[in-house]
């Protein structure tokens, strides 16, 4: 095994430092952080328009492109988090606690550099993080059964739903209404249509991708409409911020980066929650092992330091259950995870012994988009600048052509394209009354696991002749049946953080 | 909060409950005649959504208090409904007369709708930024990676 390991790290090794993929990796990061920056464009709807892309790569690249294009957004949105007070994506919410106040000051560059080198410590700790816990994970995964696939796929809905921000329901029932869609089509056990409504073309499934592309993209293009603001942010560099501020972190803020970095890689392993709520935890922790936490909120490179270095380490976390167990463990990932599909490639316990080369390919590649983020991000931090002037009345007619074409790039159907545009429109009303989007993604791609699992485990009881011993009593199943449990607590949990990071920014 | 915003709120959930509750029928009456093993993930999912509906909805009904907690920005439905319609004219428009076409024609009308301005000259400024967007999707779609477009009577 160990032997195993070491030739598919040397094929990985190779694989990343070739032109053409340290060239995909640097232009991703450089889009993904404008894409970042630009307040409304989020990380996701980033990594679902540019999945088409992906085809006409190796698998590896194409990940490792995507994982990129995330990196950079969610380091980008802390940029217009410090310049305007709004989060880029809603990863930099609690960025805007600190950044907004020091810029104010007419110390956003010092913000702006802190917030740099705080992203890319954070996602390196991430990466190895996924390095080293997506092995082990995967060995386990190799012992579960269906029951066991069952109910992670159910506490990975309850999870997602629980932190709908309060209305479990709403949050449910957004899980829920992913699953119905992800069963239009052929069904995976005995291939009969369904919810097909007679309609020919539908067999085939709604495709994935298109869906998310009018989730993420689309929907948000309406909302953007909906709500237009025109931007101006002010900035001048100072010559040798960025050493001092590097300095100064690596020696003050070591325990504070550390703590925040592992608060956001674990924070990101659980399913649907990812980055925002990686960097709501970690700020609230790094006020109270503070000494002078009385001073978070008004402008304080320690409040940076913990939001945007957790909000980065979140993404490698995210990519673990993704890639172990084929459970994404948030939007992001959900859109990889649907890529890798599209590829035909099956995340899961067998990834790791089936495709070895890719999945170490991807991971090393990864780690390096993280650590050559400091040199894209370096550069790009005066275009971002200049990129929250653009109006947004041409953001929106540009993505919406991209989001079509996207999409109909991926099958060449026109079919695809509708799909996506109605997808938009459930995920701009749904968000309106209160629906999950990436609750909704979630449910659609886990409909065929949750559903062989079921059925699998079904038969399974009737041949045992015991519903208790299969669905229950197993351990791993009882674990999760716990986790489920106690995650629809989480809420009040995570209410109790959010109110206290609140009245910290004030 | 004052009191009207909050039955808008109530009104919401009581929509979505309602709304939510119509589909499942739908596909419960199309799911009836689905044959084991192919029926039983479907009819858990249906019994699962049918709780939910009926739980929103009566919340909604019962409760008087607010359950939402953020405040929503008042959404400007014209701009809403200008960006939904143009899209879906997009849409009908591409096999007709040709995506890169189409594009440019949607982008330009887009942009100048959603604009403040709404004079000839900022129409013809729509055009000109969107024409040097649509020959950039152009070179990347068609010259780069030669993704095929749907092609009409034009490109």
């Amino acid at each position: 095994m160990g032997s195993e390991m070491l030739e598919f790290f040397v094929i990985g090794l190779t694989n990343t430092f070739t032109p053409f993929n340290l060239l995909i990796i640097i232009l991703a990061l450089a889009a993904g952080i404008i894409v970042g920056a630009v307040p409304g464009l989020s990380a996701a709807m980033a990594t679902a328009l540019l999945v088409p892309f992906t085809f006409g790569m190796s698998p590896s690249t194409g990940l490792a492109m995507l994982a990129a294009i995330g990196v950079g957004a969610v380091y980008g949105g802390g940029n217009s988090a410090i310049l305007l007070n709004t989060p880029g994506t809603p990863a930099s919410v609690a960025s805007t606690f600190d950044g907004y106040p020091m810029s104010q000051r007419g110390e956003a560059d010092k913000a702006l550099n802190t917030s740099l080198i705080s992203s890319v410590i954070g996602g390196i700790i991430g990466s190895i993080c996924l390095m080293f816990f997506s092995i082990p994970l995967s060995r386990i995964a190799l012992q579960l059964g269906a029951p066991e696939y069952f109910w992670i796929t159910i506490f990975a809905l309850t999870t997602i739903a629980s932190l709908s921000q309060g209305a479990v329901f709403k949050g449910v029932l957004s899980g829920v209404i992913g699953l119905l869609a992800g069963m239009i089509g052929l069904d995976p056990i005995t291939a009969t249509p369904r919810f097909t409504f007679d309609y020919y073309p539908l067999m085939q499934g709604i495709d994935i991708i298109a869906a998310m592309i009018g989730l993420f993209a689309f929907s948000q293009m309406l909302v953007l409409a909906a709500s237009m603001k025109s931007t101006v942010a002010n900035y001048t560099a100072k010559k040798g911020i960025f050493k001092k501020v590097t300095a100064r972190i690596l020696r003050k803020s070591k325990l504070n980066l550390t703590r925040s970095s592992l608060i956001g890689s674990i924070v990101g392993i659980l399913p649907g929650a990812g980055a925002e709520i990686a960097s709501m935890v970690s700020y609230t922790e790094a006020k109270r092992w503070s000494k002078n936490s009385e001073k978070y909120g008004t402008g304080i490179t320690d409040g940076m330091v913990a939001s945007e270095s957790a909000n980065n380490a979140s993404i490698g976390g995210m990519l673990i259950p993704t890639l172990t167990l084929g459970i994404p463990g948030g939007a992001g990932a959900a859109i990889m995870m649907g890529a890798l599909l599209t590829h035909g490639i099956q995340p899961g316990s067998k990834l790791f012994s089936n495709h070895g080369d890719i999945v170490y390919t991807f991971m090393i590649s990864f780690l390096l988009a993280n650590i050559l983020l400091l040199v894209v991000g370096y550069f790009l931090i005066k275009v971002t600048v200049k990129v929250l002037t653009i109006p947004a009345k041409y953001v929106i007619a540009g993505m919406v052509v991209l989001s079509v074409i996207g999409t109909y790039s991926l099958r060449n159907s026109m079919l695809d394209v509708t799909v996506m545009v109605i997808f938009g429109v459930i995920g701009f009303l749904g968000k309106r009354v209160g629906l999950n989007n990436g609750a909704i993604a979630l449910g659609l791609i886990l409909a065929p696991l949750a559903e062989s699992s079921l059925v699998q485990s079904l038969l399974m009881a009737s041949s045992e002749n015991s519903f208790l011993q299969v669905f229950v009593l197993r351990p791993i199943s009882l674990v999760f049946i716990i986790l489920t449990i106690v995650s629809l607590g989480l809420p009040s949990l995570l209410m109790k953080y959010k109110r206290r990071a609140d009245s910290k920014s004030r | 909060m004052n009191k009207s915003s909050r039955t808008v709120y109530q009104h919401k959930d009581f929509y979505l409950g309602l709304v939510t509750l119509f589909i499942t029928i739908l596909l419960i009456w199309q799911s009836l005649n689905f044959q084991y093993p192919s029926n039983v993930f479907p009819w858990v999912i249906e019994g699962v959504m049918v709780i939910l509906s009926v739980v929103i909805l009566l919340k909604a009904v019962i409760n008087k208090q607010n359950t939402e907690e953020e405040k929503q920005s008042p959404a400007n439905w014209r701009r809403i409904t200008g960006v939904f319609v143009s899209s879906v004219l997009f849409i009908i428009a591409i096999p007709i007369v040709g995506f890169y076409v189409s594009s440019l024609i949607t982008m330009t009308l887009v942009s100048w709708l959603l604009g403040k301005d709404r004079s000839i000259k900022s129409l013809g400024r729509s055009f000109l930024v969107c024409a040097v967007i649509t020959i950039f999707i152009y070179i990347v779609f068609r010259v780069l990676i030669s993704v095929p477009t749907p092609e009409g009577i034009l490109i």
